[in-house]
C-alpha cells in the first residue's frame, strides 16, 4: 500500500515527466559516432597487420634460438661423454662392462667415492 | 520498438546503413537518459558516443533484436558508471534557481490534492534534480529508469540481470532514500525561511 509520501514522490516524478524537454544532439553527433568507430577499427586493424607482418620473423628467430639450445645441449653433453672415456683406463671400462647393476654401483662409489 | 528487427537484425551482420539508421533513431533517447544519469550538459554527447561505440562492437553478440531495447539501455547505465567512476565524483546539483519560498510553496503544492500549477511545475523539476543529486549514483539510474523513462520490471530485469523481486526491493530501498532526501532539502528551506522571516520581524521596530 502506498503512502502519502509515496504519492508525493510519484507527483513530483509525474510532473517532472510532463516538463521534460527532448535533449537534442549536435547536428554532428552522428557522423562524430562514425568518425570514433573508424578510428577505433584503424588502430585495431593497425596493431592486427602488424602482428600479422612480425610473426614469421618472431617464429624465425624462435626456431634459431631453439636450434642454437640444442646445439649447445648437444655439444656439452659429447664433451662431457668423451671426457669420461678418455679418465678411465682400459680396465676400468672393462670391469664395467661385465659387473651387473648392483656390483657396478658398489665399483663406482669405491673408485669415486660418494 | 523504434527500428524494425529486421534493421537490427541487418545490422548484426555489418550493415552499415542500417546501423546508422538505428543511432538516428535512438540518439535523442540515449543522450536524454545520459543527461537525466549524469547531469552534466557538456559530456553528454561524448558518452552517448561511447553507447553507440559500444553498442557497434557488441551487436552481433545479441540473442534475438525482442531484446534490443534492455540492451542498449544497458550499455548507456555501463557507461554512465564509468564516467562517473572516471570522474571519481558524486553527482552534484545545486539548488542554484530554486529560492526557500519556491520550494516551500512546492512541497506544499505536492502535499495537497490539487493539480499542480503551472507556476511551481518548473521549479518541481528542478527540485527533483536536486533530490536526485542527494542520492547514490546506483539510485538514482534505478530511479531514471523505472520512474522518467518509465522501463517495466521485467525490462529493468534484462538491464540489471536480476529478477523482479530483487529489483522490488532495490526500487522500494532507492524510492525511500529519496524521499529522505527530499525531506532533508524541504525541512532545510523551511528552517531558513522561518529564520529569515524571525530576523526580519526582530529588525522592525
Amino acid at each position: 500500500m502506498k503512502t502519502s509520501h509515496d504519492e508525493l514522490l510519484d507527483r513530483l516524478f509525474s510532473v517532472y515527466r510532463e516538463m521534460m524537454v527532448a535533449f537534442e544532439p549536435g547536428p554532428s553527433f552522428v557522423a562524430e559516432v562514425w568518425d570514433t568507430i573508424r578510428t577505433r577499427n584503424e588502430e585495431q586493424s593497425g596493431w592486427a597487420a602488424d602482428l600479422v607482418a612480425w610473426a614469421p620473423r618472431l617464429a624465425l628467430s624462435a626456431v634459431a634460438i631453439a636450434g642454437l639450445l640444442v646445439g649447445f645441449h648437444w655439444t656439452q653433453a659429447s664433451q662431457r661423454d668423451e671426457s669420461e672415456l678418455l679418465n678411465a683406463t682400459y680396465v676400468d671400462t672393462l670391469a664395467l662392462d661385465s659387473m651387473d647393476e648392483h656390483d657396478g654401483a658398489v665399483w663406482v662409489v669405491a673408485r669415486y667415492g660418494q | 520498438m523504434l527500428v524494425e528487427p529486421e534493421t537490427i537484425k541487418k545490422a548484426q551482420s555489418g550493415d552499415d546503413e542500417a546501423f546508422g539508421e538505428i543511432i538516428r533513431a535512438y540518439r535523442k533517447r540515449i543522450l536524454g537518459t545520459v543527461y537525466r544519469m549524469i547531469s552534466r550538459g557538456d559530456d553528454v554527447e561524448d558518452v552517448g558516443q561511447e553507447v553507440f561505440v559500444r553498442l557497434y562492437d557488441s551487436i552481433s553478440q545479441l540473442r534475438t533484436p525482442q531484446v534490443f531495447e534492455p540492451w542498449l539501455y544497458r550499455l548507456t547505465v555501463n557507461a554512465c558508471y564509468d564516467y562517473l567512476r572516471r570522474k571519481r565524483r558524486e553527482i552534484d546539483v545545486r539548488m542554484a534557481d530554486l529560492s526557500e519560498e519556491q520550494i516551500v510553496a512546492i512541497d506544499a503544492a505536492l502535499s495537497g490534492r490539487r493539480a499542480i500549477d503551472d507556476s511551481h511545475k518548473a521549479g518541481a523539476k528542478e527540485l527533483l534534480e536536486v533530490v536526485l543529486g542527494r542520492v547514490s549514483k546506483e539510485d538514482r539510474m534505478l530511479l531514471v529508469l523505472k520512474e522518467i523513462e518509465g522501463l517495466s520490471l521485467k525490462e529493468l530485469s534484462s538491464v540489471y540481470k536480476v529478477n523482479t523481486n530483487v529489483l522490488k526491493v532495490r526500487l522500494f530501498r532507492a524510492r525511500k532514500r529519496a524521499l529522505k532526501a527530499y525531506g532533508k532539502i524541504t525541512e532545510e528551506a523551511s528552517q531558513r525561511l522561518a529564520q529569515t522571516e524571525g530576523d526580519r520581524h526582530e529588525d522592525q521596530p
